[in-house]
């Protein structure tokens, strides 16, 4: 058992940490060769990997690794920035050498400081590739280039941006703006490995696009076919079994036998004869066929390939739309309906294996291509796949906004306190979490998401509270509404309720706004960061735009959408008026800045500049501790030897800031906003989170999850 | 498990290309390559200490893929120069010492690895476009109407490896061999989706080079079949023999791959059903006329018999590696079922008969179209037997991708002098804005590109295993070989006749410098010229693509390990 982790021990732990993985972070970062206890080398820079590879003895380390690959898997990026920044943030703690009012101040610093400087300094400066001229102008690109130059050696990654964005391009040719739509890239990011293929010993300039899908195994059996041709799956032996598992099967002559022998090639033939005349012109078995089907579909031009993994089978599924065939199941002996069209189907040399190279049309939005990646060995192409892997994610957080929350004027330091003790509560977040599951989307939403989210949510819980006390008559209007959306919340108010906070804290969460209150929040100075608000039913109700978000996000449920649009036709009239005021959410989607600490230094500028107003409060000490901590970023970033054009950048930045003019703009690259907010709130829950820690306990036995949580994140 | 050990913590390097083990073991490995590349290369004997498989090679990929080394950095250098030679099969020796001296040359260099990746990725960018150009003059088109080139390209490829022990005239018998098996596999009529055909080598060990030939059709080794007897074959009226290929066992045993039971009455012998099933199965193949019978499995001596009765010729356990070379050369589709036999399966050939070489008998199945033909490569013995074998691999890999892309680079060093001098060139005459788009200086560009020339050029010098001297020409820009024992004078065309590559003679005065040792390279030097003459015999050339590929894999591997800034090793 060990005392209280100290703060001074928490800060060298975490600059260790960074100190790790600082030689990795930023575009002038090397890549680390990772050698596994069997000898396999991998190459590289990625945080999460770099992290889990140190394996870590100090449990509060481990925390802070954890906390970090959490983050990095929720937004697909940013685990090295949040350690540089956890250690920058820790050492300015110590620094500061505040008391026990820290954490509280971290909390007050979050809702009051660091909002109102995203909402009113930052937000002016942002950029967006869903609208506007980033849109065109190869924004796609950009931000590819950026994210690529943290994660990739100098020379790869614009060849591996330029052929990211074709990829994108030609699966998604109907995309409206530069980025593919969420539903593309998450299909794109859940399936890749299937998706791609790797060739280790050409060079990385030997990488292309293909069309259709590659499996990466040869035909068994091949029959060229040219135009176009129907595709069939099947999951089980088409050789009907002379006795079936358990059963038995008797033999009573030698003529019987030899009769049976010859019906079952017989009823193979058949069947490779039906899908023949059916057009279908290739098998896909996810199960190995014996060499009398082979020998069958040889001879009737039927070509096949089989043994395909379930990941391959799940992939062929989702974008033909078909479902496996049952060959012995149709009693009528009739055609094949469930067949999917293809243009072409050859063998592909790869490398020095062969493989199947199959040209579905793709029913769905997606038009399914094959990203053929080289390099000269292997860890290289593991290196590139999972940069790419990870740029999908990056780019379906594209799409998130982060949204103002309402909040009184004149709150004191009394109610923030309530709401501490309400938002640590664990089973009230939980809570929180299943319902944002239900009415979130159809879409899979992982549960590593919801464990990196689970402190927003925390603080959303806090809000209504506040919410409720003031404006009791809003209240009142909202039990009116008969939606479906509502019921959710209300279990889970009643859900909550026995927890033994205050009833009313939850209650108001069900709100449908007066015109005249939003219209005066946006006003308001305090902002609250809700994301995803856009796809929980109770927002939606509210607000119509966030619906019309969700509708051409294609996130929503179709059931939520409509209940949605009950709600929306209610208010229809009540909501025109803020309509344009409410659209400037804190964080809009697609909301980028130029890469190279652009966000740090306008970050750090606005929070010094709000902070002003909390003269010697623990709320201005922190704000300058967080403020420091960010530049912290950009100057790992620059390196040592480039310390002098970091300032020169910096100040020549501030000045401009302080004249109101335009920032210079010399990087190409940009970076998603939201993904870069979302790291400085983990970070300062992390921190929050660590100066909690009252006692560490060592126990014998390894602790037993209570959850089921991704295993990625398990550490 | 008996014993837990403690878990140990990893072993963190940070920045691993400064550390002296490195650098030792690295330019340990690059000395082995170096002293085994080309005609002249010193070979190595490898052997475990404890007796059994000796191997005697100066090859890559022999060498490499028996080395083991200890450096997780190495090991990537290793497997990158092992993944291009399985895709290329040539070129491995060029490709590792390249990369190690660049690795070698770049490290040396006091500009940041990010700048120097910037960089060489460049000069690399400005290699390959000349490659690829009409303009450049280090390559040759090969002309597939004659096969001089082409006999230059094997004829090159197997005088560099001195462990196969081949004298001029067995070099030569040899080098036609190697073509002619390569003819054999092209098609002769071109649809649009050519496939080439397969060569495979037949090993007879013991035997001079000299009795090695190149037989069209497959050799399939039968112990059983006397060479005494002519065999006589039942021919179709068309005066072929068709021919029934099986790939299922015709052994007559059952097998039951199913999960459920089979219940077997007393008295009934399914063996007796499945044999009578096999006969019934011979008696369709005599009334097909079938006058061949081969089974990648066995055959039940009945069934044999049965056949030989009817005078149909039985080869059986043909193995799985000749049945695809066997249905593309008859035509004939392998049978999976003995419960019903299609007509459409047979294929025909022209003839069969028997061959023997040495103390092994072979059916020959000679065909109508020869797109599968026979190497039967002799050897002294094993280890020289099995170098020559992975030259001829190589060769036949080699036209395979001449054909492809019909053009060859100059050997013998030339194309690395020349190249060098063309880089050297192109790096005085970049504009200001290639730079700043690099984001680097002038002086960084040079010394990158100065680092970078003195690489390839260190890759010619290492085909002198001699102390003599190693010259290149201003004008043409190869590479001159300087016999050892002559002292350095300052009139070199008395003492040089030809350049590497044979293609140059000592005809102008071409204004020889030294290559090695050079510290104030020449300023400006103009681009270097084509050679006037294209068309000589007994030119020394490499594979277009396997070189080129190799420069590439071995520049982006270098770029690669240079930009390690840790080494994070696991040793549980």
């Amino acid at each position: 058992m060990a005392r209280r982790p100290e703060l001074g021990r928490l800060a060298q732990e975490a600059a260790a940490l960074a100190g790790a993985v600082r030689g990795a972070l930023g575009p002038r970062g090397g890549r680390a060769l990772l050698v596994r206890p069997t000898g396999q080398a991998l190459l590289t820079r990625d945080g999460r990997c770099l992290l889990e590879a140190l394996s870590l003895e100090p449990p509060t380390a481990r925390m802070m690794a954890a906390c970090a690959c959490s983050h990095r898997a929720a937004t697909g990026d940013g685990a090295k920035t949040f350690v540089v920044l956890l250690a920058g943030l820790l050492a300015g703690l110590r620094a500061a050498a505040g008391g026990s009012g820290l954490r509280r101040a971290l909390r007050a610093f979050e809702a009051r400081v660091l909002e109102r400087a995203v909402a009113q300094g930052l937000r002016g400066h942002l950029l967006s590739v869903l609208a506007g001229r980033q849109a065109e102008a190869g924004g796609l690109e950009a931000l590819l280039e950026a994210y690529l130059g943290g994660r990739l050696g100098p020379g790869e990654r614009r060849r591996l941006a330029r052929l990211c964005c074709e990829y994108c391009r030609r699966c998604d040719p109907g995309a409206a703006a530069a980025v593919p739509r969420p539903r593309v890239l998450r299909l794109l990011g859940l399936r890749f490995a299937e998706l791609h293929v790797a060739v280790a010993g050409l060079p990385v300039e030997s990488s292309r696009v293909l069309p259709g899908i590659v499996l990466r195994r040869d035909f068994a059996a091949y029959c060229p076919a040219g135009g176009e041709l129907r595709a069939v799956l099947v999951t089980e032996p088409l050789r009907p079994p002379l006795s079936a598992p358990g059963g038995e099967f008797a033999v009573g002559s030698e003529g019987q036998y030899g009769a049976s022998q010859r019906w079952m090639a017989r009823r193979t033939e058949d069947l490779m004869k039906r899908l023949r005349s059916g057009n279908v012109k290739l098998l896909l078995s996810s199960v190995k066929q014996e060499e009398v089907v082979i020998y069958y579909a040889k001879l009737h031009g039927v070509s096949v390939v089989e043994c395909l993994s379930s990941e391959e089978v799940a992939l062929i599924r989702e974008i033909t739309g078909v479902s496996p065939y049952a060959p012995f199941g149709d009693p009528a002996h009739g055609e094949i309906a469930d067949a999917a069209a293809a243009t072409f189907c050859q063998p592909l040399l790869l490398g020095s294996r062969r493989c199947a190279h199959i040209g579905f049309t793709g029913l769905r939005a997606i038009r399914p291509h094959c990203l053929v990646l080289c390099g000269p060995v292997d860890g290289v192409n593991e290196q590139h796949a999972a940069a790419l892997q990870g740029a999908f994610t990056m780019l379906q957080q594209l799409f998130k906004t982060v949204d103002q929350r309402e909040e009184c004027k004149g709150e004191g330091e009394s109610q923030n306190e309530a709401s501490e003790a309400c938002s640590w509560h664990p089973s009230a977040a939980r809570q929180q979490l299943v319902i944002e599951n239900i009415s979130c989307n159809g879409d899979r939403v992982s549960e590593s998401q919801l464990k990196a989210h689970r402190d927003e949510t925390e603080t959303q819980i806090v809000d209504p509270g506040l919410q409720g006390s003031e404006n009791p008559a809003h209240v009142q209007t909202d039990l009116q509404i008969p939606s479906n959306p509502v019921s959710h919340v209300k279990e889970f108010s009643v859900a909550t309720e026995g927890i033994g906070s205050s009833g009313d804290v939850q209650k108001p969460h069900a709100k449908g706004e007066q015109p005249s209150d939003v219209h005066e929040s946006c006003k308001s100075d305090s902002l609250v960061g809700n994301q995803k608000n856009y796809s929980t039913a109770v927002f939606a109700a509210r607000n119509p735009n966030a619906v019309t978000a969700c509708e051409r996000l294609d996130v929503g449920k179709d059931l939520e959408k409509t209940s949605c649009n009950i709600v929306l036709c209610k208010h229809e009239k009540s909501c025109v008026s803020i309509a344009q005021n409410y659209s400037n959410s804190l964080i809009e989607a697609g909301s980028v800045l130029p890469v190279g600490g652009y966000f740090e230094i306008l970050l750090h500028y606005y929070i010094r500049y709000y902070a002003k107003q909390f003269q010697q409060s623990e709320v201005a000490v922190i704000s300058n501790v967080v403020a420091d901590a960010l530049l912290s970023i950009p100057k790992s970033l620059y390196r040592t030897t480039e310390q002098k054009s970091f300032t020169k950048f910096h100040l020549k930045a501030v000045n401009a800031l302080r004249k109101n003019q335009l920032l210079p703009m010399n990087e190409k690259g940009l970076e998603s906003v939201y993904c870069k907010y979302q790291l400085v709130i983990s970070v300062l829950h992390c921190a929050t989170e660590l100066l909690s820690i009252d006692l560490i306990i060592g126990i014998k036995r390894p602790l037993k999850k209570i959850e089921d949580y991704d295993s990625e994140d398990d550490f | 498990m008996s014993r837990l050990e403690a878990k140990k913590p990893p072993l963190f390097i940070s920045e691993p290309l400064m550390r002296n083990t490195v650098s030792q073991s690295l330019s340990l490995l690059s000395g082995i390559l170096k002293s085994c590349y080309g005609p002249a290369g010193r070979l190595k004997h490898l052997h475990n200490g404890g007796g059994g498989y000796v191997c005697t090679t100066s090859q890559s990929s022999a060498i490499l893929g028996h080395l083991s080394v200890s450096h997780p950095v190495l090991r990537v250098l290793m497997a990158s120069v092992q993944n291009h030679i399985s895709r290329f099969s040539d070129c491995g020796l060029f490709t590792a010492i390249l990369c190690c001296s660049l690795i070698e040359n770049f490290k040396s260099l006091n500009v940041a690895s990010c700048t120097v990746i910037k960089i060489s990725k460049h000069l690399l960018s400005l290699c390959m476009d000349y490659l690829k150009s009409e303009a450049c003059g280090c390559r040759v088109s090969v002309d597939f109407g004659s096969v001089e080139t082409l006999l230059c390209l094997v004829r090159s490829m197997l005088t560099s490896k001195p462990a196969c022990m081949l004298n001029k005239p067995e070099v030569d018998h040899l080098t036609l061999l190697i073509l002619k098996a390569f003819m054999f596999t092209v098609p002769c009529c071109v649809e649009t989706n050519a496939v080439l055909g397969k060569c495979v080598i037949v090993p007879v060990k013991g035997r001079r080079v000299v009795d090695s030939t190149v037989l069209p059709g497959l050799l399939i080794e039968t112990p059983e079949i006397q060479s005494a007897k002519p065999l006589t074959v039942k021919r179709t009226c068309s005066n072929m023999i068709k021919i029934a290929l099986f790939s299922v066992s015709m052994s007559g045993d059952l097998f039951n791959p199913e999960e459920g039971t089979i219940t077997v009455h007393h008295g009934i012998s399914l063996e007796m059903s499945e044999l009578n099933q096999l006969l019934n199965v011979g008696k369709q193949l005599v009334n097909d006329e079938v006058g061949l019978v081969v089974c990648q499995k066995v055959i039940h001596p009945s069934l044999k018999r049965y056949l030989k009765e009817n005078h149909v010729i039985t080869v059986d356990r043909a193995g799985l590696s000749l049945m695809e070379p066997m249905s593309r050369m008859t035509g004939s589709k392998p049978i999976a079922s003995i419960h019903s036999l299609s007509p459409s399966c047979y294929g025909s050939l022209k003839d069969v008969c028997i061959e023997s070489f040495a103390s092994k008998h072979f059916v020959h199945l000679i065909p109508n179209d020869t797109v599968v033909c026979s190497l039967i490569l002799c050897n002294r013995n094993e280890t020289a037997w099995d170098e020559l074998k992975r030259i001829c691999e190589t060769a036949e890999h080699v036209l395979q991708l001449t054909i492809k892309e019909p053009l060859a680079l100059l050997g013998g060093g030339c194309t690395e002098t020349h190249l060098a001098s063309y880089i050297r060139h192109k790096s005085y005459s970049l504009s200001t804005s290639s730079f700043k788009e690099l984001d680097c200086s002038q002086t960084q560009y040079q010394l990158v590109a100065d680092g970078f020339c003195r690489s390839l050029e260190s890759v010619a010098c290492s085909l002198n295993h001699d102390d003599g001297e190693i010259l290149t020409d201003t004008f043409y820009g190869h590479c001159w070989f300087v016999p050892s024992g002559f002292p350095s004078v300052s009139n070199w065309s008395d003492v040089v006749s030809k350049c590497g590559c044979g293609i140059n003679g000592n005809t102008e005065n071409l204004n020889w410098r030294l290559l090695q040792g050079q510290f104030g390279c020449p300023i400006a030097q103009g681009c270097p010229k084509e050679p006037s003459v294209k068309v000589a015999d007994f030119l020394t050339l490499d594979c277009f693509a396997a070189k080129c590929n190799g420069l590439q894999v071995a520049l982006e591997t270098a770029n690669l390990i240079l930009d390690l800034s840790y080494v994070i090793e696991d040793q549980n």
